[in-house]
């Protein structure tokens, strides 16, 4: 018996298909998924791994790691590992989102780390939510009864998708909108103080020296998400550059978002915050 | 619990609990990896593995991912044709061999490479930076990545 686990080996099925895994709720309806495992692995760091008694494994469901794309949307299956994710050529899958698996751990991680898994993960908003919620991305869940949708708003809300007994997140669907002015920082990482972590995401689209369309927000993770719509609304058909005085307002109100949140922004947070808006806004006006 | 799976091209069966991660069963069952440790968080690279041709770290996988797929450890990427070319051009590049991180660096830029063919010399500095070592061989494994992506991609296009 491997240190630190006491009891028989768990039950754990491989299903090669959705529909396999989803039937395997039948018999087990309270199995746990296992996806990539990472996120478990680097936080208990242990030479076993503690599985509850009946585990439903997904590195065999092909069907949930297809990608798919139309005019219109873009499907990522669940179950698609980061690197595959990035491997994906063309524009379709969009460059804040690669931008953001990129940072993902260590290449080696990212070929088992999955894009459900970092949706899903306990404790932290995961790293590639910030990007799609910017980009009002959808995430599907089904069950053997069928399927709903979960907003990323909601997933804002409840700080991860929350998955019921008997639920797979299949997929998830982002709308295809041409962003091409992209801004992503990450500071820090799973081993960094919770109050020295950050992650800014912005998208900026201009046309005829006009902003047309600008969204931002930043990911502190002991507080979630910070979006600020009424930000993005004021400075959605500005000209550009921004007016000394524009650019100032805009400053305060980030700043005053972050003196609202429940758990209040460490100094360096904040500083870093204010830092990269003033960065995001001295980059719009170069355009 | 016993799987088989191949195991650096020869067909294996081992012995080991669902709790455990292929690191752990590889390191009691087998010589490989008999002489390191691992972080136990996949970030090392010590314990590296190319699972179904995709690196991943042994010290995450669970043993039970591991059946009936094809497992390649540093030790057994050393036999093959790729490794002495990659080798040969880090030689020519002067490389001292460094006994803690040559082997892992080359396994590690191989496979990354074989997934992302156009990387380039900023991303592949990244990758080398993945592995951590005092040894003072970046610089040479960047030209040796960056010469490993043009010459394959001179096979591609004769190819072509």
């Amino acid at each position: 018996m491997p240190p630190g686990v006491e009891g028989p080996p768990p039950l754990v099925y491989s299903p090669r298909s959705l529909g396999e895994a989803l039937a395997l709720f039948v018999p087990n309806p309270h199995a746990q998924l296992f996806a990539g495992g990472t996120a478990w692995q680097t936080e208990h760091l242990t030479s076993s791994i503690r599985l509850p008694g009946v585990t439903i494994s997904l590195h065999l469901a092909e069907d949930l790691r297809k990608v798919a794309y139309g005019e219109r949307f873009l499907d990522l299956g669940g179950a698609l590992s980061l690197n595959q994710l990035l491997s994906v050529g063309g524009p379709w899958v969009p460059a804040i989102l690669k931008d953001a698996a990129r940072v993902i751990g260590t290449s080696a991680l990212r070929n088992l780390a999955t894009v459900a898994g970092n949706l899903c993960q306990k404790g932290v908003l995961g790293d590639l939510f910030p990007p799609l919620h910017l980009l009002g991305a959808l995430c599907e869940i089904r069950n053997l009864r069928g399927s709903r949708w979960l907003s990323a708003q909601q997933i804002a809300e409840d700080g991860r998708v929350v998955l019921a007994a008997g639920e797979i997140l299949t997929r998830v669907r982002i709308p295809q909108e041409d962003w091409p002015l992209v801004f992503y920082q990450k500071i820090g990482n799973i081993r960094t103080p919770w109050d020295e972590r950050l992650a800014l995401s912005g998208l900026a689209r201009t046309k005829n020296g006009q902003l047309e369309g600008f969204r931002l927000s930043f990911h502190l993770p002991h507080s979630g998400l910070v979006r600020i719509r009424e930000l993005e609304g004021e400075l959605t058909g500005q000209t550009l550059p921004l007016s000394h005085r524009e650019r100032t307002q805009a400053v305060d109100k980030v700043d005053e978002a972050l003196g609202l949140l429940p758990v209040p922004a460490s100094v360096f947070q904040r500083d870093r915050v204010l830092h990269m808006t003033r960065w995001i806004l001295t980059r719009l006006d170069d355009e | 619990m016993k799987l088989s799976f191949i195991l650096n091209g020869d067909d294996v069966t081992l012995d080991g609990d669902t709790r455990e991660t292929l690191f752990t069963v590889l390191r009691r069952e087998t010589e490989v990896f008999a002489e390191k440790t691992s972080c136990l968080k996949g970030t090392c690279g010590r314990c590296h593995v190319l699972l179904d041709s995709k690196e991943v770290p042994s010290c995450v996988v669970p043993f039970f991912q591991v059946r009936q797929r094809e497992v390649v450890t540093p030790e057994g990427f050393r036999q093959t044709d790729e490794y002495r070319k990659f080798r040969a051009i880090l030689d020519e590049e002067g490389l001292v061999e460094c006994a803690e991180c040559t082997d892992v660096q080359i396994f590690h830029l191989f496979s990354y490479l074989e997934l992302f063919p156009h990387a380039g010399p900023e991303e592949c500095r990244m990758l080398i930076g993945e592995i951590p070592c005092r040894c003072g061989s970046r610089p040479v494994l960047e030209r040796g990545a960056a010469r490993w992506v043009e010459s394959r991609e001179a096979v591609r296009a004769a190819r072509r």
